[in-house]
């Protein structure tokens, strides 16, 4: 389990510091898909940093699997547990070809070379990329380049996956691909805290939590976030399309559930 | 007035061995007061568009025609027309003040200071950055949005009589999305706007016209009521069929006799309930 107690962050400024986070509780467990969302500003990115001790709290403490990030001794095993994946995925590849790509995190950990080879075609099939092992990543589309971005986090055989905006750089089917990866993850045990502007992607999580100004505002299942208008306004967000059309259709009697903000799901109530 | 584009072609490493064709014989024209949304998966030529459009690259094959001049490779003309707001622009910024990167073109091509200021007061404006309380700030302390709005007025400033965007809301939260997607429709008022995006619903209910781009060939060019009434060309175009028009195609498969197609959100609830009630 990754625990956030009573975390507080801030950053450097000219005329004082910033404070990004205000003490933040919160945990996410394995198998559990954690959705956080939040506007520009929010202290999202900052929570997503101090998951793995990439960034330490200013006080409070963040401990993964009872190990605080804060103590020195465990920074390389709190790092090999806490796999992270960025916004932009051409900022994560380093390699020239696929394979070689999802192969460079463990070679620098000096993991066995036959070990190198399961962990690389295992990461490899849990995004979907058979097939395209030879292929240069430049190659690839949006959304294949940030499903190798998340195998090349796999390959080091994280227990928890942490995601900052993942699919806002992508198309709508590359969105799709890697929102079903996520799924398939937290199947077999993966904890994932997926950061995200798209509050259709909360409807897929067991909680959601929103962020504003670096504090908690609303912690919960989706549906209690979704199906509330108020709540939304308050918090700053906004139904997508498809949202503001189940809302509609409940107003002409059609059951629409809140959490229903996919196609399949709002013809499912028709 | 129009951006012309008439048989354009482009090839990347033409001749060589790694040759890739972007673009095949693409015939576009955007004239002055409309807004054009570009619609095409990623690989089908939607960047190279707007960089032919722009006179960044001159086209393999084909003519490019601005307001009825041919204008081939880069623009050299001091008067630009043409500007182009690349994705994530906020990475360009690099003046020590909002005001002096805003103010940079107007300068560089030689207008008078008070002339350069006014325009860029004027820019920061239209993209809601008020002047008095940013201009003198570094871009560097700016919020994602705020420093995806100076970016734009950067090229706003220059007053374009085309502007040409590439996945202007990319990346922004909610409230930014919004504040792009107005300056972009009031930006229409002064010029032709060209929008490329993923965000299709977006900038569906502006558009003036929809334009499909797939493998490099124009595949549709009309309004966005006409190209949601066949949503295979989304399909056809590697493109995912966004989730509104999708619940409506879904409900005809079930056997409900949905009227017609719309992509907006209110419109497309009254005739899916319209047709639910039909079948009971």
């Amino acid at each position: 389990m990754i625990e956030f107690i009573d975390v507080t962050y801030a950053y450097p400024a000219a005329d004082g510091a910033v404070t990004a986070l205000g003490g933040v509780n919160t945990t996410l467990s394995a198998g559990e898909l954690v959705v956080v969302l939040g506007g520009n500003g929010s202290g999202k990115s900052t929570l997503v940093k101090l998951t793995n001790g990439l960034l330490r709290p200013l006080s409070g403490s963040v401990v993964v699997d009872e190990m605080d990030t804060g103590d020195a001794e465990h920074t390389w095993t709190v790092r090999s547990r806490v796999g992270l994946v960025f916004q932009n995925p051409d900022n994560q590849i380093v390699a020239t070809t696929v394979e070689e790509d999802v192969a460079f995190g463990p070679e620098n950990l000096g993991i066995e070379r036959e070990d190198i080879k399961n962990r690389v075609d295992h990461a490899i099939s849990a995004v979907g990329l058979e097939g395209l092992e030879q292929r240069e990543p430049h190659q690839l589309s949006g959304g294949q380049r940030q499903r190798l971005a998340i195998a090349g986090a796999l390959a080091l055989d994280p227990a928890y996956l942490v995601l900052d905006e993942p699919t806002s750089m992508l198309d709508l089917q590359g969105r799709a691909d890697v929102l079903a990866v996520l799924a398939a993850l937290r199947e077999r045990g993966t904890g994932i805290l997926h950061v995200t502007h798209h509050l259709a992607d909360a409807a897929l999580a067991d909680r959601v939590i929103v962020l504003s100004a670096g504090e908690i505002v609303f912690e919960g299942l989706p549906a209690d976030l979704l199906g509330c208008d108020d709540a939304l306004q308050r918090l700053g967000l906004k139904q997508p399309p498809i949202g503001r059309l189940a809302q509609e259709l409940r107003a002409f009697g059609v059951a629409v559930p809140t959490e229903a903000l996919t196609a399949e799901r709002v013809v499912a109530a028709l | 007035m129009s951006l012309t584009m008439s048989s354009v072609s482009y090839t990347y490493g033409e001749g060589s061995a790694y040759a890739t064709q972007a673009l095949s014989g693409v015939d576009l024209e955007i004239r002055r007061d409309e807004l054009v949304l570009v619609l095409g998966a990623t690989g089908s030529g939607k960047s190279t568009l707007l960089r032919v459009a722009a006179g960044l690259l001159a086209p393999t094959d084909g003519r490019v025609l601005l307001d009825g001049i041919e204008v081939t490779g880069p623009l050299a003309a001091a008067e630009p027309s043409v500007g182009l707001v690349f994705q994530s622009p906020e990475a360009q910024l690099f003046a020590e003040t909002v005001e002096a990167d805003v103010g940079f073109g107007p300068r560089n091509i030689g207008r008078s200071e008070t002339e350069a200021s006014e325009a860029a007061r004027d820019a920061l404006v239209a993209v809601g950055i008020d002047p008095d309380a940013f201009g003198s700030r570094s871009p560097f302390s700016l919020s994602g949005g705020e420093a995806r709005r100076v970016a734009m007025a950067g090229v706003l400033a220059m007053s374009p009589g085309y502007l040409l965007l590439d996945e202007p809301t990319a990346g922004l939260d909610v409230s930014g999305r919004e504040a792009v997607a107005r300056i972009v429709g009031a930006a229409r008022e002064r010029s032709g706007v060209v929008v490329v995006t993923h965000d299709a619903e977006e900038f569906l209910t502006v558009a003036d016209r929809v334009v499909l781009l797939t493998e490099g060939h124009l595949t549709f060019d009309g309004s966005a009521d006409a190209l949601v009434q066949e949503p295979a060309r989304f399909v056809d175009a590697g493109l995912r069929v966004p989730e509104v028009l999708h619940t409506q195609v879904l409900a005809r498969e079930i056997g409900l006799e949905v009227e017609r197609y719309s992509f907006d959100p209110l419109e497309a609830a009254r005739l899916l309930a319209d047709a639910r009630t039909r079948s009971q």
